[in-house]
């Protein structure tokens, strides 16, 4: 087949439907002007970028941002530092709305199965700055997780300001404010689940766990593989607001991670091309971890994303 | 099948357009108050103005546009009668391109990077991409016009420096007091333990003791010294200025010498770390939101606030809120006084200075790109520095919004203004020198003595020498950079470091660009 006759069915096609192909336009226009156009931008991570003088005035440095990132003092504490969270997430706040999905499905009165499904939403919609107040009321040394520990003559224990109760608060605070609301997705996969196949389990003779394992999971499989590919996307991203609300002197060895820093340094100083650098780092480190965690799911027979 | 190709097509148009028109908006942000001569004319009210508004209409062919702050998101019309009075004091038309002060920075960015600024525009602080665009040739170097101007020749030279860009002035700051700090304190808890007012640092230590083990608040429960808050430790770098230390930087023989170096610092160190160990900072400072700092006074729990003078004013009214006091208690300036500084052990008195500007007020190449364009503004800035001037942008139009009572202003009460004509805020953004604007009358004397303190503080001012030089490292890292020393300060006020563990971050501080600030701040002052 010559070129010449793929395009000319090409442009047959779109003269057949071109109803359609303009019903596409507004969406192909979104994506060109507000996603690839500004790709253009990543360029000023080479460069010394100079608002007034503007991107063609500006000098080209090379690699000399992502040099001075890379042997800066605290690159190895911030990489550290960043992959302990997302490792952490994945490991105890990725499972978490799995789960309470499960749990949920098992209930069978509907109007207590929703009451419990909308109390558990709530949290999502509470500002992180009121979450950090909150935190600081209970956990403080005269709040109340104190006085009850003072009741058994243990503490009063420095929750706020200690290098080895970050962490576990960092996991806790994000669950108890997103694991509600991620059920939502595992709710959704879960009532398309045909019911016939649970009635004949049942008359197989499986048992509640039975059912959990041979049905209700593989029928989530796929979503989660889904979910876990992309959350491979933002190892290198940590939740700025949690963060720079529960981080201070006391646990700074451990809270200092890659977006504070950006922040620290390249927002307040207005130094775009360095924070460009470490975003189009954080960003090259994503779609390598994609690509490998797409592959991985493909080898274990899994669909995949691309 | 024909029609429904049609609606299609229709809503495909729609939908396209809809994107274009969201995309135009983006990009190019109209001003959002322009004059309306005629709307003008006819909402002004006669009585007040001596010339007729139509012959003035004609004299004013010259329009001066400002770029400036918006607190509230209301923006002030330009029919307003104090706009009125200002294009008549200087003769030009105005026009006002107002931004939401929580976008301030990056609109201004993204109006440099575009080329697209006004002839007026309010810079709140000297960014890298400012630096960059004023040695560009962005905005004017004013420097040799300054003096030749009536209302702008007398502005103060240190604080000009301190706006400056490379030695080159670039604007007329925004004045704000040199003298701000201040120590606000319970005068009643003074009373009830029949404590006088601290007029050492010994003194202060025994008071903030004593309000620590003696629990003052008549009807509430456990109370402490002074707050702190971990994510601003203002409060200690008072307290170490107080000592003795320096403002950040002290200048020893040209050579720039950070501010922890000083024995005044380390005093004020083993000063925090005793009291905080005797309870009277709070236990949690380390973690407390800063949000919440200010609250622990206003909340009964705290009875010494160190920060700015009237935050005196704010924490009357949070003690009122929290029913500490009542609003008669509020009005008549009981219970809650303030205080400038303390004599330290060598019998002087310090204050941190603040750097007497928020920003200043730059011409602009763009919006003004002729030098006849150049001088037209200048005039502009001239006529608003005049006495008048200042007194305008300050309370509004006089007749409408306040009026001259014994040598002072009167500010009308809601009830007295005519409606529409309150001030909006926003007038007072490009407000600059203030030394000639008229005092309030009425006030009460708490009022009276912030006014005090920030006078009696100037005398006793100790400067940050770093602010009028430039050094390219500080400005990239010095948020890093005083972290670590900050952090360390905590550490050690908390027990958690000693003084071994404190060197060594000092040490860090030093190897991760303090030596290289030093460096180039010294060798700025070398070629000044």
């Amino acid at each position: 087949m010559t070129s010449a006759s793929v395009h000319s069915r090409f442009f047959r096609a779109i003269r057949k439907h071109y109803v359609l192909y303009l019903l596409c336009i507004p969406g192909i226009l979104f994506f060109i002007l507000f996603r690839y156009l500004p790709m253009w931008g990543i360029l000023v991570s080479f460069q010394n970028y100079n608002l007034w003088l503007g991107f063609w005035e500006s000098d080209w440095v090379g690699f000399a941002h992502f040099t001075r990132f890379f042997t800066g003092p605290n690159f190895n504490t911030l990489m550290v530092n960043t992959l302990w969270l997302s490792f952490l997430n994945i490991a105890f706040a990725f499972p978490a709305p799995i789960i309470l999905a499960l749990l949920l499905n098992e209930v069978r009165r509907q109007w207590f199965k929703r009451s419990i499904q909308t109390l558990i939403y709530i949290p999502h919609f509470i500002s992180w700055v009121i979450i950090g107040s909150m935190t600081f009321m209970l956990l403080s040394s005269g709040g109340p997780v104190n006085a009850i520990l003072g009741n058994f003559g243990i503490g009063p224990i420095p929750f706020l300001t200690s290098v080895s109760t970050f962490r576990p608060m960092m996991v806790v605070q994000g669950i108890w404010r997103g694991a509600g609301f991620g059920t939502i997705i595992f709710l959704a996969a879960l009532s398309g689940v045909d019911m016939e196949q649970y009635e004949a389990a049942i008359v197989d003779g499986a048992g509640r766990w039975k059912q959990c394992w041979h049905i209700t999971l593989p029928a989530l499989r796929s979503v989660v593989i889904l979910l876990l590919i992309l959350q491979m996307g933002s190892v290198l991203d940590t939740n700025f607001d949690q963060i720079i609300l529960l981080s201070n002197a006391g646990n700074r060895t451990v809270s200092d991670v890659i977006e504070v820093f950006v922040f620290r340094e390249g927002i307040v100083g207005g130094n775009f091309s360095f924070t460009t650098a470490i975003g189009l780092f954080q960003s090259v480190i994503g779609l390598i971890l994609v690509i490998i965690a797409d592959r991985a799911a493909k080898l274990v027979g899994e669909s995949g994303i691309f | 099948m024909k029609t429904s190709k049609k609606i299609l097509l229709l809503v495909v148009g729609v939908l396209a357009l809809a994107l274009f028109a969201a995309c135009g908006r983006a990009e190019d942000p109209a001003p959002i108050a322009t004059p309306e001569p005629t709307a003008a004319a006819e909402t002004e009210a006669p009585a007040t103005t001596p010339d007729p508004v139509d012959e003035v209409e004609d004299e004013l062919d010259y329009t001066i546009s400002i770029l400036t702050i918006s607190h509230s998101g209301e923006l002030i019309s330009v029919d307003h009668p104090a706009i009125q009075q200002l294009e008549e004091l200087s003769g030009y038309n105005i026009e006002l391109d107002m931004i939401l002060n929580a976008n301030f920075a990056e609109q201004m960015n993204m109006r440099l990077a575009a080329g697209d600024l006004p002839g007026i525009v309010v810079i709140t602080g000297n960014t890298l991409p400012i630096v960059q665009a004023a040695q560009g040739g962005a905005l004017w170097d004013l420097t040799d016009h300054i003096p030749q101007w009536e209302n702008l020749a007398g502005v103060n030279p240190d604080v000009m420096n301190n706006v400056s860009i490379g030695g080159r002035h670039f604007g007329i700051y925004r004045q704000r007091p040199v003298g701000r700090p201040g120590m606000v304190y319970r005068s009643d808890w003074l009373e009830y333990l029949d404590l006088a007012v601290p007029a050492t640092l010994e003194d202060l230590f025994n008071v903030l003791v004593a309000f620590t083990e003696n629990d003052p608040q008549p009807n509430g429960g456990n109370t402490y010294g002074m707050a702190w808050t971990g994510a601003h430790m203002g409060p200690f770098h008072d307290l170490a200025v107080m000592h003795g230390a320096p403002n950040r930087w002290e200048v020893v023989d040209g050579e720039f010498v950070p501010w922890f170096e000083h024995e005044g610092f380390i005093e004020a160190l083993e000063f925090s770390r005793e009291l905080f160990a005797l309870g009277a900072i709070n236990p949690d400072f380390a973690a407390l939101p800063p949000g919440d700092w200010a609250l622990q006074f206003g909340a009964g729990l705290s009875g010494w606030h160190m920060d700015v003078s009237d935050e005196a004013r704010r924490s009357a009214n949070r003690l009122r809120d929290n029913e500490f006091m009542t609003q008669e208690e509020v009005d008549a300036g009981e219970m809650v006084w303030v205080m400038g500084t303390v004599a330290n052990r060598h019998g002087e008195s310090r204050i941190r200075a603040h750097a007497g500007h928020a920003g200043y007020v730059a011409i602009s190449t763009t919006g003004a790109p002729t030098p006849e364009d150049l001088q037209h503004h200048l005039a502009f800035l001239n006529a608003i520095n005049s006495p008048q001037g200042q007194n305008i942008v300050s309370w509004g139009a006089e007749g409408y919004n306040w009026e001259m009572v014994d040598g002072r202003v009167r500010i009308f009460t809601p009830e007295e203004v005519a409606s529409g004509m309150d001030v909006v805020e926003g007038l007072n953004q490009f407000m600059m020198r203030q030394n000639h604007v008229l005092p309030l009358y009425g006030v009460n004397s708490r009022e009276d003595a912030i006014t005090e303190v920030q006078l009696t503080n100037i005398q006793w001012a100790v400067h940050d020498p770093s602010l009028a030089l430039m050094s390219d490292t500080w400005t990239a890292q010095s948020g890093t950079l005083n972290q670590i020393i900050d952090d360390a300060v905590i550490l050690f006020v908390m027990g958690t470091l000693d003084m071994a563990g404190f060197r060594n971050e000092v040490a860090r501080w030093y190897a991760e660009g303090g030596q290289a600030s030093i460096d180039e701040f010294t060798a700025a002052l070398a070629a000044r």
